[in-house]
């Protein structure tokens, strides 16, 4: 018995020897192959398109390769996304690395959980106005990679259809265009308006260049209540054109969503949509054999107004607390690499990396263009978004005025300067 | 001796009751005054401290035009719902408590809504009220109009809710005696003087729970407008539930929202109560 006892205890130090011996041979031949980090970044994003996640999944694996250091990814639905922030925050589990839209920027400043970014090292990839076109009163608080444009994007096909050639300049031609569409048979525009945002950013594509072009600070002092809606002609002016070329798009434009307008597009049930350059990636998901063009529409009849809408905004910010900051700062070369940039770009996206080859994309193309005629009105260190309840507010009167609820302009202004003086009282500090 | 005995007894049912009352307790009564301390500060939401603003919230809830839009259409919602909803699922089960053939089918059938998903529903509905019904009839959006977005929210809750209270009035039906019906026939009663004489007084109890639970769930509605219209087209179809929620988590204005939820608690409360207590002295009456 006492005989069996020892060899049995002789055989199991054998076979833990042996397994302590292979796991030194297999931690030395992986350590030859990559480094190892017990370093996680946490990433919390709400990009729902595949395009931006199989980017996402790119640069990560790229970087882990390269130093070892894992990045958890959280997806979460964009309705969800704020919530769970919040949330993660105040549980102190909050992500290392997360993206916010500029108009939640500020409260996340005020109460210091954002990073400055501006000492990091990635500034050299991005374009070089991008430092001091997003920075927040001096201080880098975001890494703008993503750029945008809004523009009308057409389908090719059916402008050579209708032997349209040549893009509108003025608001006269513009309405002659949609005019000559719609004697078609086929819907000049397709507007998706059951989700507010596709008429918020419609807007923004051409109406709101005017109202920030007399005071840049158009948002802020409306905010603040220096200035109201109802004593502004420019946006009463807009306003009005506005309503005038949803006269020119499907029907049922409020129970008509994203997806729909987008697909009208595609399908060349309707010739364009105006929106950000995400619509391109929309329009090709439902047919990707459809060829897209973008031009900028006009609002006024002086030609040397009529431009697209670009920016450098949103975008990734660090966590103030993070304890693998350092680590994130790595990261974010990687984030902006050439590499990533060219990712992206394929994906029919705009981004802010420099020396890129040119897109593909012929309304990438376009957009280009129009960029290197100084024929875009940049809008990346300026407002082009209220705040969430005074945006809501916006909605509110923009829909019950698109759908002739409110019939005059005057009216749709005066109401919303009505609202705002409430939303300003509550935001007040008591 | 016997004092003590019955002390000891009752202690052991106060012991019985003590894991309800503590589960309460934590997950009714503490949340609830947490949230009041909540309410009468102006806290955004994130950050660390809470600033102390007394009944500062409750001032402005009264004086928002927004926060009666929101009620308004609450309470427009609710009554809707439970108006149709009772009416409905109250005849489908009068039918489906005869015997025919493939009647566990047909059962089943009406209740297989239920089980599906809120966001799922709302998504067909949209795919139906925007797609199908404009082929078939011509007809837009429901929930694409301002005036008949509510409307169309309540078709949706409808469909994917029906099926409970079919289940609850089956049972009622279920539980009324055959001895009543036998009587009212040998006295000569036609099958409406039946309905109303022996069916729908013996009913009243079923009525009780699905009414007051109908209502209660059609005022706090949130998941079907969230998911089919989030509130549009503008602020159409904007429920209490939701203000509660942007201004807790988009406004950064968590102290308000937690005022009006603090005031929503107490408008259910009684709205329920109430409700509940005329119909329980209905009950008595039958």
């Amino acid at each position: 018995m006492k005989r069996r006892c020892i060899v049995t205890a002789v055989l199991l130090l054998a076979v833990v020897f042996a397994g302590v011996c292979e796991g030194k041979k297999n931690s030395g031949s992986t350590a030859e192959a990559k480094p190892q980090s017990d370093v996680t970044i946490k990433w919390m994003h709400h990009f729902g398109e595949d395009s931006a996640r199989q980017w996402i999944d790119a640069i990560t694996k790229k970087f882990t390769e390269e130093t070892g250091i894992k990045i958890e990814v959280q997806a979460v639905g964009y309705d969800d996304y704020q919530t769970l922030l919040k949330a993660k925050i105040a549980s102190g589990d909050a992500p290392d690395i997360f993206d916010l839209s500029v108009s939640d920027l500020p409260m996340f400043i005020k109460n210091g959980y954002v990073a400055d970014v501006g000492v990091c090292d990635f500034w050299g990839n991005l374009i070089d106005s991008a430092k001091k076109s997003t920075a927040v009163n001096g201080v880098n608080y975001y890494i703008p990679f993503e750029a945008g444009a809004s523009a009308a994007f057409y389908n090719k096909d059916v402008f050579k259809s209708l032997g349209i050639t040549k893009m509108p300049e003025t608001y006269d031609q513009f309405i002659a265009l949609l005019k000559k569409i719609k004697a078609s048979g086929i819907y000049p525009i397709a507007f998706g308006s059951q989700e507010w945002w596709t008429f918020i950013n419609d807007y923004k594509a051409s109406e709101l260049q005017h109202d920030l072009r007399g005071d840049p600070n158009w948002m802020e002092n409306l905010e603040a209540r220096k200035k109201t809606f109802a004593n502004d002609k420019v946006f009463i002016d807009t306003l009005e054109k506005f309503r005038e070329r949803h006269k020119y798009g499907n029907d049922d434009q409020f129970g008509t969503d994203w997806n729909k307008a987008t697909e009208m597009v595609a399908t060349g049930k309707a010739a364009m949509v105006i929106n950000g350059n995400w619509a391109i990636g929309a329009i090709k998901e439902k047919n990707a054999d459809a060829h897209i063009g973008a031009f900028a529409v006009p609002a006024s009849n002086n030609p040397r107004e009529t431009m697209i809408t670009s920016w450098l905004s949103g975008g990734f910010v660090v966590y103030e607390k993070s304890p693998v900051k350092k680590e994130v700062y790595q990261f974010l070369k990687t984030l902006t690499s050439k590499e990533s940039g060219e990712i992206w770009q394929n994906a029919g996206r705009l981004c802010s990396v420099k020396n890129l080859p040119p897109s593909k994309e012929a309304a990438l193309s376009d957009i280009a263009r129009y960029m290197s005629a100084g024929k875009a009105f940049d809008v990346s260190s300026v407002r082009v978004d209220f705040s969430q309840e005074f945006l809501n507010a916006e909605v509110d009167v923009f829909t019950q005025f698109l759908i002739n609820q409110i019939k005059d302009p005057l009216a749709a202004a005066k109401l919303l300067d009505k609202k705002f003086d409430a939303i300003a009282e509550k935001h007040a500090a008591p | 001796m016997r004092h003590r005995a019955r002390r000891s007894v009752s202690l052991a049912n106060l012991m019985l009751f003590a894991p309800g009352f503590l589960l309460f307790v934590f997950a009714v009564v503490v949340p609830f005054f947490s949230g009041l301390h909540v309410a009468l500060t102006s806290w955004d939401g994130i950050a660390q401290r809470m600033d102390y603003c007394g009944l500062r919230n409750f001032r402005l809830i009264f004086k928002s035009a927004d926060f009666y839009v929101v009620l308004g259409n609450s309470i427009y919602f609710a009554v809707l719902i439970t108006l149709a909803n009772n009416l409905l699922s109250m005849g489908i089960a009068l039918g489906l408590n005869r015997s025919f053939r493939g009647r566990g089918l047909v059962r089943s059938a009406f209740f297989f809504p239920t089980c599906l998903s809120t966001v799922l529903a709302a998504f067909i509905w949209n795919f139906l009220f925007r797609d199908v019904f404009r082929q078939l009839f011509g007809m837009n959006s429901l929930l694409g109009n301002m005036q008949t977005a509510i409307p169309g929210i309540a078709v949706i809750a409808l469909w994917n809710g029906l099926g409970i209270n079919v289940i609850i009035y089956l049972a009622g039906l279920a539980s009324i005696p055959t001895e009543l019906y036998e009587v009212a026939i040998l006295d000569g009663a036609r099958p409406s003087q039946k309905l109303r004489y022996v069916t729908l007084p013996m009913l009243m109890p079923s009525f009780t729970v699905c009414i007051t639970m109908t209502l209660i769930s059609g005022l706090k509605e949130f998941a079907t407008t969230m998911a089919a219209t989030g509130g549009g087209p503008g602020h159409a179809s904007e429920m209490i539930s939701i203000y509660i929620y942007k201004n807790l988590y988009s406004y950064y204005q968590a102290g308000y929202g937690q005022a009006v939820a603090v005031v929503f608690v107490i408008i259910l409360a009684l709205s329920g109560g109430i409700l509940a207590r005329l119909l329980r002295n209905r009950e008595i009456l039958a």
